[in-house]
């Protein structure tokens, strides 16, 4: 006989998740910090075609989209400081953040560098002819319209690297997913535990959604 | 005095020779035209005394400014831009920004203005192409003619001692051509020294000091404009009115 769905556990379970919700949210909001940022410099490189610098983008977005997050996560926290000793006091949440930062900013970069590009290049020659330097020019005219072509799909990317960060759980980081994990495997109520985690996922994904509408339209006032 | 010297310019994309050995004085304001047949380097030129192309080769010298082409280093370029500005065909507002902002943006992050002294430049500039109510006007939100008037505003606010224009009524509808031609005999009436790219011939006719003709990448005939127009010389310039009168 199938056993019935156990409502009060559900229930009781919530609260425990959402006090794990904090190291969910801390590694999303840092990952998502360095990998923006990285993203940015890689896009920029790019764009410019700066000498040598330029192939050194191509192999890292090359290799953090053509290799698995999660083997990146392992090779940064149990393979690199086999060679580097120093690294051993990496915590696992640290090394969560750095990898999930590092991953996500091949796919940043992309993105970013196809909405540069796609700014018509008369933008940049009016800010040239009216005196701006190259990188003033970038900084106030062509990033600012970049970014609201880039909003959908850097958008895209932060819920996938939020959704990633359950991936801390091998490394044994106390989120969300190790918590739904302990109780579900201390109850045998599989379906409750995992049913409730990924509904609290798609709370947040929710959420984030409801930001980039409101973005979107702030950044779409010009146009 | 001349205010724009070119010398020996020379400009080429792959192995299509663009620019063929330009020489070219402009006086302190003098108002030039240039006319010439499609691909014939009218834009090139342009684009190149403000290094929005680099020319291979040549001198090119505005005020105080001078560039070899050969050597050109940054700093010494973004020198030469300074002292020009530029309306463009397709007139190039910057999408992100309002009318008053297109025309302040420079004047606080290029000439280091106060914001509020900015404003009070932008807002008599807006005044004086007709536009004072639109100030807040995204890009978007403007017709072709009001656009190309808020460039030229952009351009004005410069205050730049040489002013170039690339067909800055081709892309206008008809009836808008006239409101933006009158903007600029008005900056033609103020003695600023200006080259403009144009088939407007009456607007030529009537506000040139002096008309250039060019083909080919070179300059075939230059001369008042009852010589240019009336008198052509040149068997190419001919063919050229003749199409187009
Ligand atoms: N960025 C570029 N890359 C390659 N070729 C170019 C480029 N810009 C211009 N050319 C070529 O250089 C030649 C001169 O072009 P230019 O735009 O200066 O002509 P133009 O006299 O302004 O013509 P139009 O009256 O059609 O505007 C043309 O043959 C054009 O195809
Ligand atoms: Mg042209």
């Amino acid at each position: 006989m199938m056993n019935s769905f156990d409502f009060d556990f559900a229930a009781g379970l919530l609260p425990q998740l959402i006090s794990a919700l904090p190291a969910t949210l801390g590694m999303t909001a840092l990952a998502t910090l360095l990998a923006l940022t990285l993203g940015m410099l890689l896009a920029v490189v790019q764009v410019t075609r700066i000498r040598g610098l330029n192939q050194l983008a191509d192999i890292y977005i090359s290799f953090f989209r053509g290799t698995p997050l999660l083997v990146q996560l392992f090779l940064l926290y149990y393979g690199l400081p086999q060679v580097f000793p120093e690294l051993t006091t990496v915590t696992a949440f640290q090394a969560v953040i750095l990898g999930l930062g590092l991953h996500f900013a091949a796919y940043m970069a992309e993105i970013i560098r196809a909405a540069i590009i796609s700014v018509d290049r008369s933008q940049m020659e009016a800010a040239l002819s009216v005196g701006m330097s190259y990188g003033t020019a970038m900084r106030r005219i062509v990033l600012p319209q970049a970014s609201r072509i880039a909003l959908p799909g850097l958008m895209n990317t932060f819920i996938d690297l939020l959704k990633s960060t359950s991936l801390a759980f091998t490394l044994g980081v106390a989120e969300v997913m190790s918590r739904a994990q302990q109780e579900a495997a201390s109850s045998f109520n599989f379906l409750e535990s995992y049913l409730v985690l990924a509904l609290v996922y798609w709370a947040l994904v929710v959420v984030m959604t409801w930001v980039q509408k409101l973005t979107e339209k702030r950044l779409g006032e010009a146009y | 005095m001349a205010l724009l010297t070119i010398e020996n310019l020379h400009k080429s994309f792959a192995d299509q020779v663009v620019l063929d050995g330009i020489d070219l004085q402009v006086d302190e304001g003098e108002i030039v035209v240039v006319l010439g047949p499609s691909g014939s380097g009218k834009s090139t030129l342009l684009r190149c005394i403000n290094f929005l192309e680099q020319p291979e080769q040549g001198q090119i010298r505005v005020a105080s400014a001078s560039v070899d082409a050969a050597v050109a280093r940054n700093r010494d370029i973004q020198t030469l831009r300074r002292q020009t500005s530029f309306v463009f065909q397709n007139y190039a507002l910057f999408k992100n920004k309002t009318a008053l902002d297109n025309i302040t943006e420079a004047l606080t992050v290029v000439k280091g203005m106060s914001a509020k002294d900015a404003e009070e430049v932008g807002r008599k500039v807006l005044s004086s192409v007709g536009l004072a109510d639109r100030a807040d006007a995204w890009p978007s939100e403007l017709s072709g003619g009001q656009q190309q008037r808020i460039g030229i505003g952009r351009a004005m606010a410069l205050d730049a001692p040489l002013m170039l224009f690339d067909e800055p009524t081709s892309a206008l509808d008809p009836e808008k051509v006239h409101e933006v031609l009158e903007l600029m005999k008005v900056l033609a009436r103020q003695k600023r020294t200006m080259i403009v790219v144009t088939h407007e011939i009456p607007f030529a006719r009537e506000v040139a000091d002096r008309i250039i003709f060019m083909d080919g990448g070179k300059v075939i005939e230059q001369g008042t404009p009852e010589e240019v127009l009336d008198n052509p010389q040149d068997e190419r310039t001919r063919a050229f009115l003749r199409q187009v009168l």
